[in-house]
């Protein structure tokens, strides 16, 4: 394999924010909880080292990124490689899909929806966390931009943007929650899981198949 | 990954069904083989237990 994998010698960095940054993490899974249904056959696109696909409960990832898929295995998730936009599964196999803070990531999200809506079951959903770009903490990491962080490159997208995709992908009955009312170094406690989008910088949006 | 596995893995091409060729296996899981896409005659590997199912064109690119 020549493929270079970009995120081999960064693993620890990533998996370092989820130490220092252990309330705003634990709010982020709170958010996941309140519109993932907590039964069924899931997948987690995008699974990275598994640190949301392990407290969830869901059992099976995908990745491009082997080095991260490795710690995903040691939390006891089973893992494929493989990219969002071109799924190995087949038709209707999942309940639930879920995609954390990875949307931004991807060069064609728009690919990606109607990839998870082809592999959901009739009366399935997509649960899709992500930073609001028009938020504090996704002002931070605008600002941030393409130098040095983990991100570099990336774009966040806006709730309002994500719906226009998710609808276009066919989803329907979106709904939203939001987390996150302060910058994860403010924190000294989790922040509450409310309703909708505006206020929060993380913000939970679930689409029905 | 486990034989079940191939209950639900499908080509990311042509998302059609797949054979499976095993190289080595443990008592927990298939721990390197390879997956084949007849239709698409493509070869996926099986590498430390975890099935490769990049796009080919991608998997075997040397650019990011």
């Amino acid at each position: 394999m020549t493929r270079p994998d970009p995120y081999k010698h960064r693993i620890d960095r990533y998996d370092e924010w989820f130490e220092i940054n252990q309330h705003a993490y634990r709010s982020e899974l709170q958010a996941m909880r309140a519109l993932l249904p907590q039964k069924g056959d899931r997948l987690d696109v995008g699974v990275g080292t598994g640190r949301f696909a392990a407290p969830l409960g869901v059992a099976l990832g995908l990745d491009p990124s082997r080095a991260m898929m490795a710690e995903a295995r040691r939390r006891r998730v089973t893992v494929v490689e493989g990219i969002a936009e071109s799924l190995p599964f087949k038709d209707a196999r999942f309940d639930q899909v879920l995609m954390v803070t990875v949307v931004f990531l991807l060069e064609n999200p728009d690919a990606a929806f109607r990839e998870a809506r082809r592999v959901l079951k009739p009366g399935g959903a997509l649960v899709v966390g992500f930073i609001d770009k028009n938020s504090d903490l996704g002002a931070v990491y605008e600002r941030r931009g393409d130098e040095s962080t983990f991100y570099g490159g990336a774009r966040l997208l806006s709730p309002e943007d994500m719906s226009t995709l998710l609808k276009g992908a066919g989803f329907r009955d979106l709904a939203f929650v939001q987390t996150l009312f302060r910058l994860p170094e403010d924190l000294d406690a989790e922040d509450p899981v409310e309703a909708g989008y505006g206020r929060g910088s993380f913000v939970v949006v679930r689409g029905q198949r | 990954m486990k034989r079940d596995l191939m209950e639900i893995l499908a080509c990311p091409l042509c998302k059609g069904d797949l054979e499976l060729e095993v190289f080595e296996e443990d008592d927990v899981e298939i721990v390197s083989g390879r997956i084949y896409c007849k239709a698409c005659d493509e070869y996926y590997p099986i590498e430390d237990g975890i099935p490769n199912m990049l796009p080919p064109e991608i998997r075997d690119s040397d650019l990011k």
